[in-house]
């Protein structure tokens, strides 16, 4: 009966995601048209004439009414086709297929990297207020918000590649003397394993250190923050001194009562940190040439190329969506009182 | 009888918070026992100093205080010089500590069965294919109905009397020698109030325990108690029998808080208007500590320590001047 219910509200929330992603095409739809610049004048080059680019508008779709242009960019994305990206030329389908798995799998060690210094970090700091751990804590959120991404990427590009040669050249997500694996999930780490291939799964691995953790550094401030408050508050909360009145050991108390407790504010702010990653990621693939969507997404912005920009929105929407929907899940879990307010 | 040891027995017991505001000195040269078998209270307006008393005798005591002097001898253990490992052992085996608002004292997200499981097993009371049993084997003691459906309920799925019950069964659960409940009905209605004394006074009873039950209810207090000790401003003002302490009050305060409850009933909540209020605990403070508010001051109140003088058998008054 319980799991039921459960169920019952993840479904309630798949279906309320529905709107959001409507609101979302019709939004960005709108906004593309908004931006600045004609992408028919841009593609015509500086020599074309006002024919040509009359022609070039026509043959983009770009002379129909704006309400024709969405029925047509609805329609097909009914049927999966997210358009021609003009600047590339490829499918804007294709680019994202390719270029998304590199952006997740970034993003995901970098968040491993993070969840991986935060958590411990800050339940370290909480159970020792003001001791080294605390100071430490404390230096390590002011540094994480000050330093900009740009500068932490760089500077360890200098460090780690220029000075000591430990880490490869920050040129993309494979030294070109490696094949990219068989392509299975996108995630060349993981399909190298699929395929049995250490070598260029240590590879792939050792191009994402520098980037995961320039971008991990970026979100290790918020989360170490909000674990060490979190925890804090939890620990003096009246069931913890419950639980040490009824002489359960300290291990249990700080995981079992304390953590699990802690980890709904935590969790939030995870999916918060998460959502700061992808935004941020345009600024470490630029410093490590890595070819993921944010700087995909960057170029097709520059030249208006609107099919790219809208698959773009349209991709991160869904992540969105997808992401809020885990931590629901997630929630739905470890709280057993969610969903019986709603 | 077995009486002549006390299971909790604090000499002379000095506390004192270190905060940003200053030194609170919290408790001072309070001295108190208890037998097994009987109940004692421990009654004394807001701040006196009731809980940092009983989390001290449990070795629980918040990071800020500080034991400045005395000491608590516990089932024979030395809480103050102990180990932390051997303290936490005698938690909840030994000694258990109930307190008030049932509601927040329980993990929220962890089925009450499964909490009082953990205590179980953690004083290896049973092992995991028993422990089930055993909890509702235990819950059945505090006469929870249906224990078996009880066992998977989260605490915001059960009324405070129903919460209130599982702490005492959680307490109660590896049969401790002392039972501290600090003030395990404040918050409920008053029926449920009721059966939550009774059902404490029956079990304490039945098991022979040594019971302290803080409380601001007087009347609470000479129901459910054999003894009473009276508090203010950290320090023991008064100490005997029930029937001694409400038939002949000897410290001016005791006199006070029974004349402000006629019949010697009600609560210290609503007589907050004696004279005066409790003295910051902070700074330099007179010998006793009630002078500032009593009417019996005179000179020789400030002139210098305060002992306890035993003014019938087992009736102690800390007063320079007793009535
Ligand atoms: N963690 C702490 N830090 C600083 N001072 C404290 C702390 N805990 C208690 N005190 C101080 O110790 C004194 C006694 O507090 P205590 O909690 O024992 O009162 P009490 O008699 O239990 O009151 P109540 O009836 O409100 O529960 C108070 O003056 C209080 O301010
Ligand atoms: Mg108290």
């Amino acid at each position: 009966m319980k799991r039921n219910d459960k169920l019952r509200i993840i479904f309630g929330r798949l279906t309320q995601a529905i709107p959001s992603i409507i609101g979302i095409i019709i939004v960005t739809f709108i906004l593309t048209r908004a931006l600045p610049g004609d992408p028919a004048v841009y593609f015509a080059g500086p020599a074309a004439t006002e024919k040509s680019i009359q022609e070039i508008r026509t043959s983009l779709g770009l002379d129909k009414s704006m309400l024709e242009q969405f029925w047509i960019y609805a329609s097909n994305l009914a049927s999966g086709d997210l358009g021609v990206s003009v600047s590339t030329g490829l499918s804007v389908k294709e680019e994202l297929i390719r270029r998304l798995p590199a952006s997740l799998e970034l993003t995901f060690l970098a968040l491993l990297f993070s969840i991986g210094v935060a958590l411990p970090l800050g339940i370290a700091a909480a159970t020792r207020p003001n001791s080294w751990v605390d100071q430490l804590c404390r230096i390590v959120v002011t540094a994480g918000v000050s330093l900009p991404v740009f500068f932490t990427g760089l500077f360890m590009v200098y460090l780690f590649y220029y000075i000591l040669g430990i880490a490869p050249a920050p040129l993309g997500r494979l030294d070109i003397i490696y094949l990219s694996p068989p392509s299975v999930t996108g995630f060349y780490t993981i399909d190298a394993l699929l395929d049995g291939d250490i070598e260029t799964f240590g590879a792939a691995l050792s191009q994402m250190i520098l980037p995961a953790i320039t971008l991990g550094i970026f979100t290790l401030a918020p989360l170490a923050r909000m674990t060490r408050g979190a925890m804090l508050q939890v620990l003096s909360s009246d069931f913890i001194r419950t639980a040490r009145a009824s002489g359960l050991k300290r291990s249990t108390v700080l995981y079992t009562y304390a953590f699990r407790n802690a980890l709904l504010p935590i969790l939030t702010t995870l999916g918060m940190v998460f959502s700061f990653m992808l935004g941020s990621n345009v600024l470490v693939e630029k410093v490590f040439a890595w070819p993921g969507i944010g700087s995909f997404a960057i170029e097709a912005l520059i030249v208006s190329d609107y099919a790219a920009v809208q698959g773009f929105v349209l991709a991160m929407a869904i992540l969105y969506v997808l992401l809020n929907l885990t931590i629901d899940i997630i929630y739905t879990l470890v709280d057993p009182r969610v969903g019986l307010e709603s | 009888m077995s009486n002549s040891v006390p299971i909790l027995d604090i000499k002379n017991l000095s506390v004192e918070f270190r905060t940003r505001s200053g030194v609170v000195k919290a408790l001072e040269n309070v001295s108190l026992e208890v037998f097994r078998g009987e109940i004692v209270g421990i009654v004394g307006e807001s701040g006196s100093g009731k809980s940092v008393s009983a989390l001290t005798a449990m070795g629980i005591l918040d990071p800020a205080g500080h034991v400045t002097a005395g000491s608590i001898s516990l089932g024979g253990l030395d809480v103050l010089g102990a180990s932390e490992a051997v303290l936490q052992t005698m938690r909840g085996q030994q000694a258990s500590m109930i307190f008030q608002s049932p509601r927040t004292a329980l993990n929220p997200i962890r089925t009450v069965g499964n909490q009082i499981g953990d205590v179980l097993h953690r004083h290896n009371m049973a092992d995991r294919q028993h422990l089930r049993e055993m909890v509702i084997r235990t819950l059945k003691t505090v006469r929870i109905p249906d224990p078996e459906r009880r066992f998977d309920a989260y605490p915001f799925e059960l009324s405070g009397g129903m919460c209130q019950r599982i702490m005492i069964a959680m307490a109660l659960a590896c049969s401790p020698e002392l039972l501290i409940a600090d003030e395990p009905t404040t918050g409920l209605d008053v029926t449920t109030q009721a059966a939550i004394m009774d059902l404490i006074r029956d079990l304490s009873r039945e098991r022979n325990m040594a019971t302290v039950l803080i409380t601001h209810d007087l009347s609470m207090a000479a129901d459910y108690c054999d003894k009473i000790i009276v508090m203010h401003a950290g320090h023991v003002v008064e100490s005997g029998s029930s029937h001694d302490l409400f038939t002949s009050p000897r410290h001016p305060y005791t006199a006070k808080l029974m004349k402000a409850t006629p019949n010697g009933g009600g609560s210290l909540d609503d007589i907050a208007s004696i004279h005066g209020g409790l003295p910051d605990l902070r700074g330099l403070l007179p010998p006793c500590r009630f002078s500032g508010r009593c009417e019996r001051h005179e000179a020789i109140c400030d002139s210098g320590p305060l002992d306890a003088k035993e003014v019938s058998p087992n009736h102690f008054v800390n007063c320079q001047r007793p009535l």
